[in-house]
């Protein structure tokens, strides 16, 4: 009896049983795979400029070194059509350019709800902006917290302008605030179904924007934070 | 045998449940008669090992970035924790910064702190000095560093928060809880008001006028409302602070400063957000003859007090009351002599 007739009628009284315990056992481990895909929704970000990846400290042909980017993602949730979803445990996420770890988490949807669209919270809210000093993500020593004024930094964005002369210049930018009428939280949402979620955020045309209105630095809320924050809303986009 | 176990279950349970596995709690009591605190202990309750931690860190230097100033140089416990004499803070390198040094007391029933109200939050407070370059001109990652770097802080992180990281968060939480064990409450006013003693004639005489003139600004019994308010200084000519302004960016708020207590007022020289009064006698003359009508003038500043000059003795008679040598002098808020000295 060779191998290759090993499923062969003539043999099927001797391997049934070991047969079907393996096809059980493969159909069960393709079920629990399945299910994992779809109770684990897999979110990942990257930070792009143009279209290259946008690695710290490296200068773009344009002059441009950028040498900080943070951000924070808050509250985030999976919906599905009627408006009900599976929320993400860990309610704050500060995405850093130069932690890859900071750049891809799991939401466990235990509902296993179809999920048709993403929604998060880009920045720290009012209550979590005046509840008091928190740890991890929060924790102010992770640069994203203003000191002359209590309040979060939403979105925290520093490096070097290098012209063709050699004159270099540095850039600022520090979105937040939460009070009205200068609140910078921004509710967003993206509609997709995918377990494998991407993000990515353009900074190149960010900082296109900024010089195009005349926005040189954002350093307190305010008006010009506020603009920005739009801009910043823009720079942000689902892969596909 | 069982009972001791039921027992001890129950009084580990508790001890779990309180968060104070290792760690002593301590008491806050509100006196009797105040509102109750707006601090939120349950998310820094206060222990001894806390406070203990809190109070070495405000007394060290070791939160500026050359170990030359400590929260104390401005904040100093004789003075009802301001700075006496200078009416702008010093920081490091001789540095002056913009505004007087505010007392230090009652901080439970504080929302907002600083003359403008920048910040709102006690736990976050300390982030301002530290990092002000005219003030201690550190980061707070530097001064994280700098403490796990001592024989003392591990110790005493790990005796206040049962860990052995030394992060911002506990830092700023141990902060707090030393600045909150900061009340004052034991003056000759709350002595009169809890029937222990009498006012004289000429304190009792202080008091109307207290009462008619001051107490809805310095509203009892902590004679602050925390409001921030127009007084009718003239703008200081080489300063320009907006005050209030700078925070809402609201032109409604031109000049207006934080109320501050009056408790310890005769301790807590020079005046008003500048320091520009050296003597409590021209704060109140100032409410007298001195107010400049301006938009934003507080409403109940518009028409002068009219006090005689009989008056405003008996008033100022009357803010010496509101001054507590028991807080001033008392031994747990002093410098913590046995960590530096010993």
């Amino acid at each position: 009896m060779s191998s290759l007739n090993f499923f062969s009628l003539e043999n099927q009284s001797m391997i049934d049983v070991p047969k079907f315990f393996f096809a059980a056992l493969s159909m069960f481990y393709s079920q629990m795979a399945s299910a994992t895909m779809r109770d684990s929704i897999h979110v990942s970000f990257s930070f792009y400029y143009g279209d290259d990846l946008l690695i710290p400290g490296k200068m773009h042909s344009d002059g441009t070194t950028i040498e900080f980017c943070k951000l924070y993602l808050t509250h985030v949730e999976l919906i599905n059509r009627s408006g009900n979803g599976a929320v993400d445990k860990e309610k704050v996420h500060l995405i850093d350019l130069t932690s890859e770890v900071s750049q891809s988490w799991v939401i466990e949807n235990h509902n296993s709800i179809e999920h048709a669209a993403i929604r998060f919270d880009l920045g720290i809210d009012s209550v979590l902006n005046t509840l008091g000093v928190f740890g991890g993500s929060l924790d102010p020593t992770n640069g994203m917290y203003w000191t002359w004024q209590s309040g979060y930094i939403n979105f925290k964005l520093e490096g070097i302008r290098t012209s063709e002369s050699g004159v270099t210049e540095s850039f600022q930018f520090h979105l937040g605030g939460y009070r009205f009428p200068f609140n910078t939280l921004r509710s967003v949402s993206y509609n997709t179904s995918d377990h494998l979620i991407h993000f990515g955020i353009d900074v190149k045309y960010f900082l296109e924007c900024a010089e195009e209105k005349g926005i040189e630095h954002v350093m307190s809320p305010g008006e010009n934070a506020m603009e920005m924050t739009e801009v910043l809303e823009k720079s942000i986009f689902l892969s596909q | 045998m069982k009972y001791f176990l039921i027992f001890g279950t129950f009084i580990l349970v508790i001890a779990l449940t309180a968060g104070f596995c290792g760690k002593t709690p301590r008491a806050f009591i509100v006196p009797p008669n105040w509102p109750e605190s707006t601090y939120d202990f349950k998310s820094n309750p206060l222990t001894v090992e806390g406070v203990e931690l809190g109070r070495v860190l405000f007394y060290d230097p070791i939160l500026s970035s050359d170990n030359s100033i400590s929260c104390a140089n401005c904040h100093s416990p004789y003075n009802a924790f301001t700075h006496v004499d200078h009416a702008l803070s010093h920081g490091i390198h001789d540095r002056i910064g913009k505004r007087n040094s505010p007392a230090l007391m009652n901080l439970a029933w504080y929302k907002e702190f600083m003359w403008d109200g920048a910040i709102h939050n006690l736990d976050v407070q300390p982030l301002a000095p530290i990092t002000h370059a005219d003030e201690m001109g550190s980061n707070i990652n530097d001064v994280i560093s700098r403490l796990k770097n001592t024989e003392l802080y591990p110790k005493l992180f790990h005796a206040a928060f049962d860990t052995d990281e030394i992060t911002g968060e506990y830092m700023l939480k141990a902060m707090s809880q030393f600045m909150l064990t900061l009340v004052s409450c034991d003056s000759k006013y709350d002595r009169m008001k809890r029937n222990e003693i009498a006012f004289n004639e000429q304190e009792l005489h202080g008091y109307g006028l207290f009462i008619n003139h001051c107490s809805a600004c310095h509203k009892e019994p902590l004679f602050t409302t925390n409001d921030f308010v127009n007084n009718g200084l003239p703008m200081d000519s080489s300063l320009h602070d907006h005050g209030r302004m700078n925070i809402t960016q609201n032109s409604k708020d031109d000049r207006k400063f934080k109320i501050p207590t009056l408790r310890n007022v005769e301790f807590t020289a020079p005046y008003m957000h500048d320091g520009r009064f050296k003597k409590l006698s021209a704060a109140i003359e100032h409410y007298t003859s001195g107010i400049q009508v301006s938009e934003t003038l507080d409403s109940l500043l518009s028409k002068p007090m009219n006090l005689t000059k009989e008056d405003q003795v008996d008033l100022l008679t009357f803010l010496l009351t509101l001054s507590d040598r028991k807080f001033l002098f008392d031994d747990s808020h002093s410098f913590p002599k046995k960590y530096f000295l010993e």
